[in-house]
């Protein structure tokens, strides 16, 4: 009885293992879907309204704080604007960065898609509000290409990975008992 | 009212500036009539105009006269002011980049040059590379109309009036604080629905839309619209009692003014010159004149430091008064 418990929980364990990974790369699709989305709504109000930086971040993060995916990151982007709005005059590269960077704690990008989003500041300073909404809809683009790719790659890799790890849980089984 | 602008001055400079700056704004701010503009150039020293005159800042954040001892201010710095002056939004303000400046918080107006971007029609679309900035601080000065106020008024009814003024004699101050004092009411004087045209944001010092100055409890304002189109919107939609534009300048603008006075509106406007006789041979105003559009004429002047109704004319061209300080 207790060797037919251990080896469900082995089993039951490394197939846990693969859907963690399963999980995690969901995850990081969700994350990259989600800023894709944000600075696709960022490059539209530009274009649109030729709204300020920190009007824009402010109502965007109110609208993601009502998604449950989106919390973290519109607790960010609160922040982000609360502070340009502050009058402390401190520059946009560094409270991005601090910012983006607690958010990115709790995320799964990889250090390329970090850096992306870390050097949005870089893509601002347009004096023409056309170039400037191209500017961040690149960076949109770049992010739902990316979020577009993994979701296909963690779809063809997922059975796999849930095959493999069922595999390695009875093969340790099977080798112990 | 000193100690709120200079910290609103304080304010349009980044973090790593300010130190500097907190010396040498608060040395502006002690001199006789204060700050007027900051002159903010490219690899040049930087330049503060008090009512003293002009003084370069130096390393220190002290003020001295001397240019070999200024500070110089980088290239660098300055973008770092431009992006901070726009809240990194320099793609909101490319309207008033294409015509020469920026409205930021504090009612600041700041002039900008630097290469221009020209559209398809030859027009200045915007402005790239930006080398200079002018800081323009304007005090609201409350009360400066007070004393010619009286004078507007016959009876209940307030005469349209044009201020005639060479430039820098606090014309638009005064429109200013006269437009608040018709708008809120005073003893009297019942307040006043007013409308204002501020084409160059420089009355209301609109920023995003919101007034940074006090033009009154009863006043609407548009901001960034050319006058005579403006005036007429006015008209159609707000119910004006009195239209406000500042520095009439061209035969649009008195045509419309024509349409609002038809309509029985009170107009106070302002007119660069140096004179009523001068006024009088401006062709573009003939219209006005010939129609008796104004009631009263105030001709500003300067002297001693201080700003000055020098007189008060009448429609017939008879002074009432002469002498009223702002």
């Amino acid at each position: 009885m207790l060797r037919l418990a251990g080896a469900a929980l082995l089993v039951l364990g490394s197939v846990g293992a693969g859907f963690c990974v399963c999980r995690q790369m969901r995850g990081q699709t969700e994350q990259l879907f989600l800023l894709g989305s944000l600075f696709e709504e960022l490059a539209g109000e530009i274009g649109y309204s030729r709204a300020c930086l920190p009007e824009l971040l402010q109502s965007s993060g109110r609208r993601l704080l009502e998604t449950p995916s989106g919390i973290t990151l519109g607790e960010a982007l609160l922040r982000v604007s609360g502070r340009m709005e502050e009058e402390r005059g401190q520059c946009l590269e560094e409270i991005w960065e601090e910012e983006m960077g607690r958010f990115l704690e709790s995320g799964r990008l990889s250090p390329e898609k970090r850096r992306w989003l870390l050097r949005f500041p870089d893509l601002l300073g347009y004096p023409d509000g056309g170039r400037q909404q191209e500017s961040v809809e690149r960076l949109a683009q770049r992010f739902c290409r990316a979020g577009e790719e993994l979701r296909q790659r963690s779809e063809r890799e997922s059975r796999a990975i849930l095959a493999v790890s069922a595999a390695c849980g009875l093969l340790t089984v099977v080798l112990l008992f | 009212m000193n100690g709120q602008t200079q910290r609103q001055v304080l304010l349009l400079f980044p973090e790593q500036l300010r130190e500097r700056w907190e010396k040498a704004v608060a040395a502006a701010f002690s001199r006789e009539e204060g700050l007027r503009e900051i002159r903010l150039r490219a690899e040049r020293p930087v330049l503060m105009l008090t009512g003293r005159g002009e003084s370069f800042v130096k390393r220190d954040g002290g003020l001295t006269e001397q240019a070999e001892r200024a500070y110089v201010l980088t290239a660098q710095e300055l973008s770092r002011i431009v992006r901070h002056l726009c809240r990194y939004s320099l793609y909101a303000y490319e309207e008033e980049l294409g015509q020469g400046f920026l409205s930021v918080s504090g009612g600041f107006r700041v002039g900008v040059t630097g290469e221009a971007v020209l559209g398809p029609d030859g027009m200045v679309k915007n402005i790239r590379h930006i080398s200079s900035l002018n800081i323009r601080i304007a005090h609201q000065a409350r009360g400066a109309g007070t004393e010619v106020l009286p004078f507007l008024y016959e009876g209940k009814t307030l005469c349209s009036t044009l201020l005639i003024s060479p430039p820098g004699c606090g014309k638009t101050t005064l429109l200013r604080d006269l437009i608040r004092l018709v708008s809120d009411g005073s003893g009297k004087w019942p307040g006043k629905t007013v409308g204002v045209v501020d084409e160059r944001s420089e009355l209301a010092a609109c920023v995003q839309g919101i007034p940074a100055h006090d033009l009154g409890l009863r006043t609407d304002v548009l901001d960034g619209c050319p006058k005579g189109p403006g005036m007429l919107m006015l008209l159609r939609s707000m119910g004006p009692e009195v239209i406000a534009a500042d520095e009439l300048g061209g035969p649009g603008d008195v045509v419309a003014l024509e349409q609002v006075l038809k309509c029985g509106c009170s107009v106070l406007a302002t007119v660069h010159g140096s004179g009523f006789e001068e006024i009088r041979k401006k062709r573009f105003l003939e219209p006005l004149f010939l129609a008796g559009a104004f009631g009263r004429y105030l001709v500003l002047g300067r002297r001693e430091g201080r700003f000055w109704v020098e007189q008060v004319i009448d429609a017939g061209g008879s002074c009432l008064a002469a002498g009223i300080p702002c």
